[in-house]
């Protein structure tokens, strides 16, 4: 509370010191010098290449709609910002907790999108199975409740996870705890615990 | 259309003001408002409530740079919008590791009683900020005021992520030893 104080005592900052701080943010945006270098930087390269495309297109040395084929791939791929990479989730309704986006098909990668994309995107009717004080509050994906375990430990919060690559594969993981594993491969990875948490807080609040 | 002409709308009632406002400065907000949410829906919603605040509030309000009129606004409305949604909850985002940041300064006991608290602080950073070094003042405000991202204000503040964060930690420790003697903190 006493930090939320300083924040908002932030709101009384004088105009002239914010708009000096403002107009670097600007002029570190809009750096002609910048822009300049990166789009020749870029030009250049282009007319290399089609240069040389079309030099061995009349030589019949290449096809060149391939090529153009793998340049529009290229420029798709690296036109796009890390963070856009990782598009919005799709959300699969079904009868289980299933949640679905369609991502690179790396391990980081399912932390990060889970993070940062499905905090708003599940479906309203997702059951989840989540053992609280001993009361499961839902039915398990498999439509059996777990038990406690023996002994009276409390079951970890456990999710399946699809992920469906721009390709169409579908890779599915399952999260109990901290473990991250692959039904397919049987590759298994652990989150560490700030990931965990922060997963756990998106998971718990649908 | 530059600020005077689209506040003069917002004078005249034309509602085409909030248009052109968006058209001109739909960007800028949507980045202070998400470096706080950390989400494009929330900070849509904050960015059009920042434009019905604006609505209402001028006039009487006739904000010389409108920028950053709308900015606080922006900030303010996107701040109320993380704690009502997250109550104790830190989730990740620049707001949350800015906070976390700030926690070193003001631990101590204070009776929080919101506005009067906050403008009182206020013109006690003021007082700080103006007797800082520029770098100094710019580094903060750009982390601790527009919450961009360490690498962010490194770059346009034309300093290394590293020398960014250690001024940022010297200034935080003044800042703490100012509040002490100004008898802020008890």
């Amino acid at each position: 509370m006493n930090t939320d104080l300083i924040f908002d005592a932030m709101d009384y900052i004088d105009d002239d010191m914010l708009e000096d701080v403002d107009a670097l943010r600007a002029k570190k945006k809009a750096n002609p010098n910048r822009i300049w270098v990166r789009y020749a930087s870029v030009a250049a390269c282009l007319c290399i290449i089609i240069g040389a495309v079309y030099l061995l297109d009349r030589t019949g040395m290449i096809d060149t709609s391939e090529v153009a084929d793998e340049l529009a791939q290229e420029n798709e791929v690296s036109g796009e910002s890390l963070v856009h990479r990782y598009v919005r989730a799709d959300i699969i309704t079904s009868d289980n907790t299933t949640l679905s986006v369609t991502a690179p098909q790396k391990i980081t990668a399912i932390y990060d999108i889970l993070r940062t994309e499905l905090k708003s995107e599940a479906a309203a009717d997702d059951k989840l199975y989540i053992e609280n004080d001993k009361e499961p509050v839902g039915e398990k994906t498999d439509g059996t409740v777990a038990p406690e375990n023996a002994g009276g430990v409390i079951a970890q919060p456990e999710y399946t996870i699809a992920l469906v690559s721009a390709d169409g594969t579908k890779t599915v993981y399952t999260l109990v705890g901290k473990v991250v594993h692959n039904e397919a491969t049987g590759e298994t990875f652990s989150l560490n615990s700030n990931q965990y948490n922060e997963l756990m807080e998106i998971l718990n609040q649908k | 259309m530059n600020d005077a002409r689209i506040v003069e709308l917002y004078w005249q009632r034309d509602e085409s003001a909030i248009a052109v406002t968006q058209e001109k400065y739909n960007a800028y907000l949507l980045k202070i408002a998400n470096n706080i949410l950390n989400n494009h829906e929330d900070s849509e919603e904050s960015v059009n409530d920042t434009y019905l605040a604006a609505w209402n509030s001028i006039p009487p309000q006739k904000p010389a740079v409108l920028s950053t009129y709308l900015g606080k606004l922006t900030r303010r409305i996107s701040i109320s919008l993380f704690r009502r949604k997250n109550a104790d909850k830190r989730q990740g985002g620049e707001f949350a590791l800015s906070f976390a940041e700030m926690e070193d300064v003001m631990e101590g006991n204070m009776e929080p009683e919101k506005e009067m608290e906050a403008q009182i602080l206020g013109e006690l950073l003021n007082k700080f900020l103006r007797s800082l070094k520029p770098d100094e003042r710019r580094t903060f405000i750009g982390r601790y005021y527009y919450m961009d991202p360490l690498k962010e204000v490194a770059a346009y503040c034309g300093m290394s992520e590293g020398k960014a964060k250690t001024m940022l930690f010297r200034t935080r420790v003044k800042l703490k030893e100012y509040l002490r003697k100004e008898g802020f903190m008890i």
